[in-house]
């Protein structure tokens, strides 16, 4: 039984019985408000506790009106705001409403990548393949696709000679070199193409557009071999007062023509590809 | 478009009337405005939201009376200028907040044929003023409530240059990119408690310590109920203007050139703080109050009003609060014809104005049904209002 008990028997005794009084709200200074509330009876109490009698004194005296504020910002600790919810807050979009906090999405979110990041792996393999593949397509055969056309697919006769295009990529046969065209007409389409095609790359420079790379074709320079230049020698060449053969001259007097042409064939192909 | 036009008289909910007739394609006839005032006919601001429509519309009409008095307005499709970006000058003496026209375009633009995307610039207040809401309200308050109609994607509000009133000087953009063909049926009916309080405070011209004293202020009322209670602060600097800036005809004697009037003099405008603050419900209901400082008014006194502002609206009640009500009645008659959607609001935002703006909305749209009962359950004094939907929708993308 401590000290305020027997106080209190004793003033209950004297007087009536005490109110339980709620406890006062939390404050900075108790002091003030229990001598504001407090009737003379409790000085008793009050100076039980750590205040000397000469304060009171003082500040009964003074009589002056103590407003004390309640603030309970002091005592509630700021809420921690992570950055993506104050980016989604402070951003030009409206905050996302009704929803789990950020942290909660970002959780699960991450727990379903965990789960399946390697099927989505995968997925992504294949569309990005996919996209791939239709991009270098698209690139090959845009100039079948007119300024007229809309859409990204070659339609009709543009279809066609896309087709014949893939077909030929693959290693088959030109479809014109079919059919008999007189050696003038067909001198006369080739001239045209050529000619079409460099107006085609000298406009597309000019409006800065990227076109699919130029496949040139290889001059094959056919060695007459004989009596072709005069002063040239039938096989090898002359340098420094003395003919010089080369492996593949020494090869075409030694062995067959066969394995030469051979030989020039494979070469051919690879500088090619 | 040989309809005969609805009459109305006065210039209450104007703009309430403007936007119903635009959605609706319904003209409109308004006699008497202000015809006893000493300065009659249509304001500044009122003649720039009628130029506001008709440049995001194509082949509006209006006939205007030369004191301004009546007018008439056939409206035209809503277009969003094919989205391509427009720009629009409020004129200096520009007295409402510049939400006073954002929420027309909100209203508009999900009904629009293409994307909207409205810079305003001139006379712009972007902080609260005593009869519009600040930007921050709009977009953290007003533009959620249409992702209850599944209209959220590509929205934003980008605020450029803040200005608070008496004459503001800011820019603000609004973008638009959800186009829809008929919004949701929207049934609202739990509001939920509040689980958190955001905000942002802003300081134009004057010092940040009135944001932080504001935000403490606030925070010192709020904290007691919820300790979820995070504002933000925006400082932001004044707009240099002419010396002249915001006088009756200063900018028609100038002839719409900025530079070099006054004798080259300049001053500071949109000086001013506020704070506005939102309240979310664990379901997504959204409650808003905010203010701007007064002549001589401390921050703590702006920040304990904006909080105690704040807690009247929750004490309100409702899934659906002051700011957006009417927007959210309109959205819900623009829906699917025949559906009957249902939303849940306090008692005390039906008021006078609230009614005669739904007898507004059954003129214009020939007779909307507007029904009204008490909620069963939930908290008290709550009435569930349900609306049949016209179906209007957006007459731009039905042909499409």
């Amino acid at each position: 039984m401590d000290a305020m008990e027997i106080f209190r028997r004793y003033f209950e005794s004297q007087f009536e019985a005490i109110e339980e009084s709620p406890a006062p709200p939390i404050t900075k200074s108790p002091e003030i408000i229990d001598d504001g509330d407090r009737e003379d009876g409790f000085d008793g109490f009050s100076s039980g506790s750590d205040i000397s009698a000469d304060e009171e004194e003082e500040e009964e005296e003074e009589q002056a009106v103590e407003i004390v504020h309640h603030d309970s910002t002091k005592k509630a600790p700021r809420p921690l705001m992570s950055k993506q919810e104050v980016r989604a807050f402070m951003s030009s979009k409206p905050p996302p409403s009704g929803e789990p906090t950020p942290s909660a999405t970002k959780n699960s979110k991450s727990r379903s990548k965990d789960a399946d990041s390697g099927d989505e792996k995968d997925e992504d393999e294949a569309l990005n393949l996919k996209n791939d593949l239709a991009l270098q397509r698209l690139l090959r055969e845009s100039h079948l696709l007119g300024a007229g056309s809309s859409t990204l697919e070659a339609t009709g006769a543009a279809r066609l000679k896309a087709l014949n295009l893939r077909i030929e990529a693959l290693g088959g046969k030109r479809e014109v070199e079919k059919q008999n065209t007189p050696m003038h007409i067909r001198k006369g389409i080739e001239e045209k193409k050529s000619m079409r095609e460099k107006k085609r790359r000298r406009e597309a420079k000019e409006a800065g557009i990227v076109l699919e790379k130029e496949v040139k074709e290889r001059k094959i320079r056919k060695r007459v071999k004989g009596m072709g230049v005069v002063g040239e020698p039938g096989v090898g060449r002359w340098k420094n007062g003395g003919l010089v053969l080369s492996k593949r001259d020494v090869a075409s007097i030694t062995g067959g023509g066969e394995k030469r042409s051979g030989g020039g064939k494979g070469r051919k192909g690879g500088k090619r590809r | 478009m040989t309809a005969t036009p609805i009459k109305f008289s006065t210039h209450a909910n104007l703009r309430h009337r403007l936007v119903l007739a635009t959605l609706t394609g319904t003209p409109l006839h308004i006699t008497q405005i202000r015809s006893n005032s000493l300065t009659p006919g249509l304001t500044s601001s009122e003649f720039s939201l009628l130029r506001l429509l008709d440049s995001v519309t194509n082949g509006s009409f209006f006939e205007i009376s030369v004191t301004g008095t009546t007018f008439l307005y056939r409206p035209g499709l809503i277009t969003g200028n094919n989205g391509k970006p427009i720009r629009h000058t409020l004129p200096e003496t520009c007295n409402r907040g510049v939400t006073y026209y954002l929420e027309v375009l909100a209203l508009l633009a999900p009904f629009s044929k293409s994307s909207f995307s409205v810079t305003l610039d001139g006379g712009v207040i972007t902080a609260a003023t005593d009869e519009d809401m600040g930007v921050d309200t709009f977009r953290t308050a007003f533009l959620p409530l249409f992702g209850k109609f599944e209209i959220m994607r590509g929205i934003e509000l980008r605020i450029l240059k803040r200005s608070a009133g008496p004459h503001g000087a800011g820019e603000v953009q609004f973008v638009h990119g959800h186009q829809v063909r008929l919004p949701k049926t929207l049934h609202l009916q739990t509001p939920g408690r509040v689980k958190k309080i955001r905000g942002v405070a802003y300081a134009v011209g004057v010092s940040a310590g009135n944001n932080a004293r504001m935000i403490e202020a606030a925070r010192g009322v709020l904290n007691r109920f919820i300790p979820d209670v995070y504002v933000f602060s925006d400082v932001a600097k004044p707009q240099i203007v002419p010396l002249d800036y915001g006088k009756e005809g200063a900018a028609e004697r100038a002839g719409g050139v900025m530079k070099g009037r006054a004798g080259g003099k300049t001053k500071k405008v949109g000086v001013g703080f506020g704070m506005s603050l939102v309240a979310e419900t664990g379901t997504g209901c959204v409650y808003a109050a905010d203010a701007t400082a007064r002549p001589a008014e401390p921050a703590e006194d702006v920040g304990k009003r904006v909080a105690w502002m704040l807690l009247e609206e929750i004490a309100m009640g409702g899934c659906v609060g002051r700011t957006g009500a009417m927007a959210v009645l309109s959205m819900m008659t623009m829906s699917t014809e025949g559906d009957v959607g249902r939303v849940v609001m306090g008692r005390d935002i039906i008021d006078e104005g609230f009614v005669s703006r739904l007898r507004d909305m059954k003129m214009i749209f020939g007779g909307a049904e507007v029904g009204m009962r008490e909620a069963t359950g939930g908290k008290d004094g709550d009435v569930v209002i349900s609306v049949v939907g016209k179906g209007v929708g957006n007459v731009g993308r039905k042909l499409a």
